[in-house]
């Protein structure tokens, strides 16, 4: 492998600066693209009001990958785009779009890509909004036949009281245990309308997301090095001159073959 | 000016010696060792003064060097800086096979410098005279094919290939041009003068190319 390495050096070297020359090109001509992040924390006890600490972090995890997804269903984005105004569709938004999780918190970060740190700003906090308000909406949605339901049961049983069709403690023990019940859910769309809230809004970025010039070339050199070595071992292949003793050996017969 | 190609890497030497000590070795009667060229690319002339060095100091002989006309690359002068050492450049194969078919006392050994034999056929013209034959490669530069072909023809032509040697390419410094010639050494026996007579006033060196260079 060192005689590889030695024999091919001109090769490796070429290549890996040839790399190193390309992807730093890229840097400088690509256009630079802005990223800008609105920061939302997930309330763990207002999912989970238990405290089991376990149950808690599953179910943070699993609202943030419901989250996630949320986030990039066109219902969230043509609110997204619609919010913006023009140019946005949510085609030209979809891929430049990611909600994820903040490694070792419970903080989700609406993520948005644009060529002007300004818009992606506002998209990224458009985002968290239209992602706040569609929980919002699916929790209502989630409890409204609930609602319907016990508001139904009272309903029925105020008028059963007013009728005077049950013994007047029979009503109240229901109209109670309605209520109650009524009450419990009220509490709970209260408590998971607040499990999402925004801690931080997106502010315009002062330094391009990529081109990143560093990054660009650490990849340059290791695209390269790989390129190179897969280059010299084929050039090795071919390439049919003597470089050792025992190919000279081989080449000539000789019984005596001494390199210098 | 002059190129002049000169012997002259210590670390080299031991190369060498071993080389020589070995050719002595499987060879007691050895005299004559005609040192070729693998390829074109190979440069014999330095390797043969290296080895003439060794040999004239190992052995305590002297030692001339016949150098074919053909075999001088870029018309660059052999030369070594050892008394022992005699260097006769620039001569046809008419003239070595006339030196080497009258033996002298004067030198214990003969070394005859030849260019690749499928480049120029000089060194096949003069290999019958020779007990043994040394092949110099350059590596990275002599190609594989080539060597084997040198290896055949000298085969073919009578004389076994002893020994091959492998030299790196950094031993190709000197650059120069010089018109073919004799270089006056130090040696003035009479069969130098005899050559160096008949070097100057002989026709110019017969050239026959055989083969394509790969």
């Amino acid at each position: 492998m060192t005689g590889l390495l030695r024999r091919r050096r001109a090769w490796i070297l070429a290549t890996v600066t040839a790399c190193v020359a390309v992807t730093g090109l890229i840097s400088v001509l690509k256009p630079p693209t802005y990223e800008a992040s609105a920061l939302m924390v997930i309330d763990q006890r207002a999912t989970s009001p238990n405290s089991d600490l376990n149950a808690s972090l599953t179910t943070g995890q699993l609202l943030a990958a419901h989250y996630t997804k949320m986030a990039t269903t066109s219902t969230v984005l043509d609110r997204v785009c619609a919010d913006a105004g023009d140019p946005c569709t949510y085609a030209s938004l979809k891929n430049r779009v990611a909600l994820g999780t903040v490694k070792g918190t419970d903080l989700l970060a609406a993520k948005v890509t644009d060529a002007s740190p300004d818009r992606a700003a506002q998209l990224a906090n458009f985002l968290a909004a239209e992602v706040m308000a569609e929980e919002r909406f699916e929790i209502a949605n989630a409890l409204k036949p609930t609602k319907a339901y016990l508001d139904g049961e009272l309903a029925s049983v105020v008028k059963d009281m007013g009728a005077k069709s049950a013994p007047a403690a029979v009503l109240e023990a229901r109209y109670n245990t309605v209520y109650t019940r009524r009450e419990a859910v009220a509490e709970q769309e209260s408590r998971l309308d607040g499990a999402l809230s925004l801690v931080e809004p997106a502010t315009p970025p002062t330094i391009p997301a990529d081109p990143s010039a560093k990054r660009y070339l650490l990849a340059g050199l290791a695209i390269g090095l790989v390129l190179a070595l897969i280059i010299a071992l084929l050039v090795d292949r071919i390439d049919t001159r003597i470089y050792d003793g025992d190919r000279l050996s081989q080449a000539t017969g000789a019984p005596l073959v001494q390199a210098c | 000016m002059l190129g002049r190609i000169r012997g002259s890497e210590p670390q080299m030497s031991s190369a060498y010696a071993v080389v020589w000590l070995n050719l002595r070795r499987r060879c007691p009667s050895l005299r004559t060792i005609l040192v070729a060229g693998a390829s074109s690319q190979a440069d014999p002339s330095a390797a043969a003064i290296e080895l003439a060095e060794v040999a004239a100091e190992l052995d305590a002989a002297s030692v001339l060097v016949m150098v074919l006309d053909s075999a001088m690359r870029d018309r660059r002068e052999p030369d070594s800086s050892n008394p022992s050492v005699t260097v006769v450049a620039a001569l046809s194969p008419r003239q070595i096979r006339m030196a080497l078919s009258d033996p002298s006392e004067e030198f214990k050994f003969v070394i005859v410098v030849a260019p690749a034999p499928q480049i120029n056929a000089d060194g096949i013209a003069v290999a019958g005279a020779a007990d043994v034959a040394m092949l110099v490669a350059t590596a990275g530069r002599t190609p594989f094919a080539d060597a084997q072909l040198a290896a055949e023809l000298l085969r073919h032509a009578g004389v076994p290939v002893a020994a091959a040697l492998l030299v790196t390419s950094r031993e190709r410094r000197t650059r120069g041009v010089m018109d073919a010639r004799i270089r006056r050494s130090s040696s003035r026996g009479r069969r130098v003068a005899e050559l160096r007579q008949g070097g100057l006033d002989d026709e110019p060196p017969e050239q026959v190319a055989v083969g394509n260079e790969a």
